[in-house]
């Protein structure tokens, strides 16, 4: 099961970020989620919205560049060594991840980690998962927890 | 005291210039035409026959030659004598599609190397000079061109070619050189160099620069003086014609004497290719007056120049071609290196990039810079930096490779490089030449 991110273009200009969310904001689009991959001149924007669809038209029509990449959103226990469980998982198999950030969980017992690995390892990433007893969550969920 | 390298011809009445260049031009044209079908077919076409050139004035019945002429032509359409008569090849910087490739005799080289000794010895140079050659050595004319013209002259050479600035400066010093011989950007670069090593402008030997390749201000001219200590004589040339040394400054500094025995100079009107008179502004045309390997009648040079006649001080009596002006094209002279849009917009367009580029071209500290901003595209993005990251670096390889300097790459969002009149604006040089 994958979450659709989009992982937006930006220059690094001042002001440019702002003009995104409002963008988003302005039409009625929830970020369930974001993080910044920066360089010195340009960075990505990922971001998981409520509604991914509407909110690629949003930026389609807008003019802004962007790319719908399949994420892993894994339910991990908020305890010590959590993160690194699902790690180990992954390290096993020999599944490298290319990076990880969080979702903000309205439920505080367990947390949500986003997950991205190499796109030739993504069904083998979800077998290991699932076969360790983790729950992924799909697009519904993501936007309920 | 006036200093030439062959006095006779250098300083020789107009009446004799004339009377050697209507000779020579007789039999180039009869040899071009028995020994380059390409251009026997232009004049063919043109209704022209070798017996309808009995001077140099009839030069302009002549059809003109252009670089497309000599892309098509490329490698051995224009060669004009046996391969194994040529003892040498150089080229313009390593561009698929615009490279020029000139074929040399070693009468051609005793000829190219004659004109460039003209050139040091107007600037002070004699066998008791040491003269530091800091152009590239190569395919490119500019080390070798002058390289040749040194030893003619019995300077004690060093062939250092560029690039290394410790160890420019260290020959420089310990070796006491009195002539450098570079770009006027790089002399502008080892100014600075010495200065900052503590060096005073006094502290060297040097007297004299030659300096070419690219096009340079007075304020430029002025500010090198001041700070290697020197006089800046300029010097130009092509590879079509032979490399440097087509023309070079006296001590008068008022314009390059062409070296009117070896190569005829004209002055058209870039639209029309109507001939114009002295001291009009238009595009320079040359024809080669007596080489073998690569003789081009009538080529134009897409530089924008003014020819003057008026007496100098120095006693030659060759005319005077000022520093070129601009291009009849969209050329850019790029730390010496020439460069086309359109090589950009081809390295873009196989790297899978859309044809939405600017080409921004300045000159910092002295030094030329290039870069390329370009427009990115869905299908390039990639949801890691790094994805994106080594996608411009492949670019800015491509690019070394097609144009042989380096540039920068920007890759900015889309409809963010600016319109003018719907039509992007491709070239944006900053530099104030």
């Amino acid at each position: 099961m994958f979450v659709t991110q989009l992982s937006i273009f930006v220059e690094n200009r001042f002001g440019r970020i702002a003009q995104l969310t409002r963008l988003l904001a302005d039409n009625g689009i929830d970020m369930r989620t974001i993080s910044i991959a920066d360089t010195k001149e340009f960075g990505i924007v990922r971001i998981i919205a409520d509604d991914p669809d509407k909110a690629a038209q949003v930026l389609t029509d807008n003019g802004w560049i962007f790319q719908k990449t399949p994420v892993i959103a894994v339910v991990i226990p908020d305890v010590p060594g959590g993160m690194a469980d699902v790690l180990d998982a992954l390290t096993e198999k020999e599944i490298g991840v290319e990076y990880i950030y969080a979702v903000i969980a309205k439920k505080a017992e367990t947390a949500c980690m986003v997950f991205r690995v190499k796109e030739k390892y993504n069904e083998d990433a979800l077998a290991v998962l699932n076969e360790k007893g983790y729950k992924m969550l799909s697009q519904d969920e993501v936007n309920k927890i | 005291m006036h200093n030439y390298y062959q006095p006779e011809i250098e300083t020789a009445p107009r009446e004799k210039i004339i009377e050697i260049q209507n000779e020579k031009i007789v039999k180039q044209v009869r040899y071009v035409y028995n020994n380059v079908p390409y251009y026997k077919k232009l004049m063919d076409k043109q209704g022209v026959s070798p017996d309808d050139i009995k001077s140099i004035d009839d030069i302009k019945k002549l059809p003109f030659l252009t670089k497309d002429d000599l892309r098509e032509a490329y490698p051995y359409g224009l060669l004009g004598t046996d391969l194994k008569n040529c003892v040498r090849i150089q080229s313009t910087s390593g561009t698929t599609g615009r490279r020029v490739v000139a074929f040399y005799t070693q009468h051609d080289i005793d000829l190219w190397e004659e004109c460039c000794a003209r050139a040091i010895v107007a600037a002070g140079g004699t066998n008791e000079d040491v003269c530091q050659i800091s152009y590239g050595y190569g395919l490119f004319t500019g080390g070798p061109g002058l390289n040749g013209g040194s030893h003619k002259v019995g300077c004690l050479t060093l062939p250092m070619s560029s690039g290394n600035t410790d160890r420019q400066i260290q020959f420089m010093m310990d070796l006491k050189a009195t002539i450098l011989c570079c770009t006027p950007s790089y002399a502008a670069y080892i100014a600075e160099s010495l200065a900052e090593r503590g060096y005073k402008p006094e502290d060297n030997h040097l007297k004299a620069g030659i300096f070419g390749a690219e096009p340079w201000t007075e304020e430029m001219r002025k500010s090198i003086e001041k700070n290697l200590g020197i006089k800046a004589y300029d010097i130009y040339g092509l590879t079509e014609t032979s490399g440097p040394g087509v023309s070079f400054e006296c001590e008068e500094q008022s314009g390059m004497h062409i070296n009117e025995d070896h190569f005829y100079a004209e002055i058209i009107n870039p639209n029309t290719g109507e001939v114009l008179p002295d001291g009009s502004k238009g595009e320079l045309v040359f024809t080669s007056l007596d080489k073998q390997g690569f003789p081009l009648l009538r080529y134009r040079t897409r530089d924008i120049c003014i020819l003057t006649r008026e007496k100098c001080s120095c006693g030659r009596t060759h005319v005077k071609m000022c520093k070129p002006m601009g291009r009849s094209d969209d050329m850019l002279i790029i730390r010496g290196v020439n460069v086309f849009p359109s090589q950009i917009e081809t390295v873009l367009l196989n790297d899978g990039y859309a044809a939405n580029y600017q080409i921004i071209v300045d000159r910092v500290n002295n030094t030329d810079t290039l870069d390329v901003n370009v427009e990115i595209t869905p299908e390039m993005l990639s949801d890691t930096t790094m994805g994106i990251s080594e996608r411009e670096a492949q670019l800015v390889s491509d690019l070394k490779a097609m144009l042989g300097i380096k540039a920068k790459v920007h890759i900015v969002e889309p409809k963010t490089i600016a319109r003018s009149e719907g039509k992007a604006v491709r070239v944006i040089d900053k530099r104030k030449i």
